[in-house]
């Protein structure tokens, strides 16, 4: 069987909705077959490929973002926002990007930030003038901040498929996950400036003082987290249980941590770790051929034949990972395209960390494009309205987040200065 | 900027709840909730159940290895190693449960270029490929049973049998559910929210 036999076949199965991690491995499994391969071969790589403690990470950062939601820390995170940023006008614009960032410390999954704070915050700012367009496309906007922001669910999967460290990774990622924070606010304060009408709440110091002291628990999360890997007292994957741990200790002392609110919070991470392995599981399967068919090899041969400068190779894959984005699920993309694009990376010179940062960026802006957009689909479904209106909210904020990932491309020192300093 | 109070109440997101369902091509052509015969619904809690009680054994191992650290009173080699499988069990497990439920991660596409009888005809199309890669992956998983009557794990010396009669079940279950969904071609398709499942 050839391998434009095998991608055609994928595709198809892709096109005609057969599940992405089914796709992948319907196809490889006929190849390997074909190959002479025995039976069980195919069955066996996706199960070795999942036999890894860093992929660990995976549900367990999941379960920390649903349960930050269900046990109200996304709420005390938003109040707190509020009680600061109130007499600021676009105050509420302000605050969403506020405790996006907030909630990015904590969840890895953009979906887990729209569903949670975007069923709040999209209504109450349309309640306070804003237009729909804008607040959706601020919200699905801002919740791409989470899957930048460490702990970062694309990090694990790329840390995981590259063999580079998870700890590094999530250093070079702060600086571009602020960056997007403050690309929307640039956005929002230029925007703002054309909306006399948008008013603000009094300060109120002992509002502000209530709220502090209610966040003070959930802001102690990043540190945790952090702390506990850069100073190597935990790994990665062992920092998802503890923020677990430190989630159901948060919960006990709110008081919010019920044994319904907690086996719903596993059933929902089991709902969404299930479709997410399974990809994970085909992939490295369908990754393994590709490395054996030597894609690698040709892609980079062709790739060098338009030019051997790294920045038009950034820009190539820059393209293509966009392309893609608007295509695929992004953690497909990462686990079969990593494995030939890196190595092509590295002749370039490029440094895989750096490499990874721009990729996830690239995917994560993916996510709010059609017609794969997972984060646009949910933005719509939580306010009711037509992905098409979404999209029109979404479009303007492309430009920030398009600008952001542009000086991330052009400028590695920025990216790979944290994690220099912090000695990876 | 005058001062006017601009927070109102936090159960606001029916605020757009008279709207449309919001996906144009999932509004003509899903529903909420599952079309599965009860059998099969009962299945699937078992699933749900199974998978969400292998997420507490890979949560309590990883923190287990952590703390074990630090007090080597508690180190168990096995304890990595039951992590990393229940991983993989739960990965297989919850295969047919998404199928069943319209959960697994899906292209949708073709929904905004067909629709009907054609939107049904692809859905059959889509099922039957399903179900024969499921299929071909249990009998997979069959052959590696019979393949390792004797192979155990390194730490805690699981026969691997018994690890690879989970893919057995998940993709057996798989099989199932696509051939339901053959058969349920012609009625709405379930709309999947993970905070909903059950």
């Amino acid at each position: 069987m050839e391998l434009w036999m095998l991608a055609v076949a994928v595709v198809i199965l892709l096109f005609i909705r057969v599940p992405v991690g089914l796709a992948f491995i319907g196809p490889s499994l006929v190849w390997a077959l074909a190959d002479g391969r025995s039976v069980g071969f195919s069955l066996k790589t996706a199960f070795d490929g999942l036999n890894s403690f860093p992929l660990l990470a995976v549900p367990l950062f999941i379960l920390v973002g649903v349960m930050a939601n269900r046990l109200g820390i996304a709420d005390r995170l938003y109040d707190f926002c509020l009680a600061a940023l109130g007499r600021v006008r676009g105050n509420l614009a302000y605050v969403n990007v506020g405790s996006a960032v907030g909630f990015s410390w904590m969840s890895g999954s953009a979906l887990a930030d729209v569903a949670g704070l975007g069923k709040m915050q999209i209504p109450q700012m349309v309640r306070a003038g804003y237009p729909y367009g804008f607040a959706a496309g601020l919200t699905a906007s801002s919740s791409l901040i989470s899957p930048v922001m460490p702990p970062s669910i694309p990090a694990v999967i790329y840390a995981a498929t590259a063999t580079v460290s998870t700890g590094a990774l999530f250093a070079a990622s702060v600086l571009p996950a602020l960056l997007m924070a403050l690309g929307l606010c640039a956005y929002i304060f230029i925007w703002t400036a054309r909306r006399p009408d948008l008013t603000a709440v009094p300060f109120n110091a002992q509002r502000l003082l209530k709220a502090s002291i209610a966040v003070l628990g959930p802001l102690l999360t990043p540190v945790i987290l952090l702390g506990g890997i850069l100073s190597g007292i935990f790994t990665p994957t062992e920092a998802a249980a503890v923020a677990v741990a430190y989630m159901l200790v948060l919960g006990v002392i709110y008081r919010t941590a019920r044994w319904p609110v907690l086996w719903r919070s596993l059933k929902e991470t089991t709902a969404i770790t299930g479709g997410i392995m399974l990809i994970l599981g085909a992939a490295a399967l369908l990754g393994l051929i590709l490395t054996r068919a030597h894609v690698s090899r040709d892609v980079a041969a062709f790739l060098t034949s338009v030019s051997d400068n790294p920045i038009v190779f950034m820009i190539l894959v820059n393209i293509l990972l966009l392309i893609l984005g608007c295509l695929i699920d992004a953690t497909a993309i990462i686990l079969v395209t990593v494995p030939v694009l890196l190595p092509i990376a590295l002749d370039f010179g490029i440094d895989p960390i750096y490499f990874g940062v721009v990729m996830i960026i690239n995917l994560m802006i993916g996510l709010l494009t059609p017609p794969v957009g997972s984060v646009l689909y949910i933005t719509s479904s939580v306010t009711g309205q037509p992905v098409d209106v979404v999209f029109r909210g979404i479009a303007p904020f492309l430009i920030p987040l398009g600008a952001v990932l542009v000086i991330v491309t052009a400028f590695p020192d920025f990216v790979l200065w944290l994690p220099r300093l912090l000695g990876f | 900027m005058g001062g006017s109070e601009q927070e109102p109440p936090r159960d606001v997101a029916s605020s757009f709840d008279t709207a449309d369902t919001a996906n144009p091509a999932e509004s003509a052509q899903s529903v909420p909730g599952s079309t599965e015969p009860r059998i099969l619904r009962v299945w699937a809690s078992i699933e749900l159940g199974a998978a969400s009680v292998v997420l507490v054994v890979i949560f309590v191992s990883v923190l287990w290895q952590v703390i074990s650290r630090y007090i080597p009173g508690l180190n168990w080699p096995g304890v990595g190693e039951l992590a990393n499988y229940s991983l993989i069990v739960l990965t297989f497990i919850m295969v047919g449960y998404l199928l069943g439920k319209n959960g697994h991660i899906v292209i949708k596409i073709i929904d905004y270029l067909v629709k009907g009888r054609a939107f049904m005809a692809v859905r059959v199309v889509s099922a039957l490929c399903v179900a024969v890669i499921c299929g071909l992956l249990a009998y997979e998983a069959y052959g590696l049973i019979l393949t390792f009557p004797n192979r155990r794990t390194a730490a805690l010396e699981i026969p691997i049998w018994i690890l690879y009669t989970v893919p057995l079940i998940g993709f057996a279950s798989g099989t199932l559910r696509a051939v339901v969904n053959i058969f349920l071609a012609g009625k709405p398709e379930p709309t999947f929210d993970a905070a909903e499942a059950k």
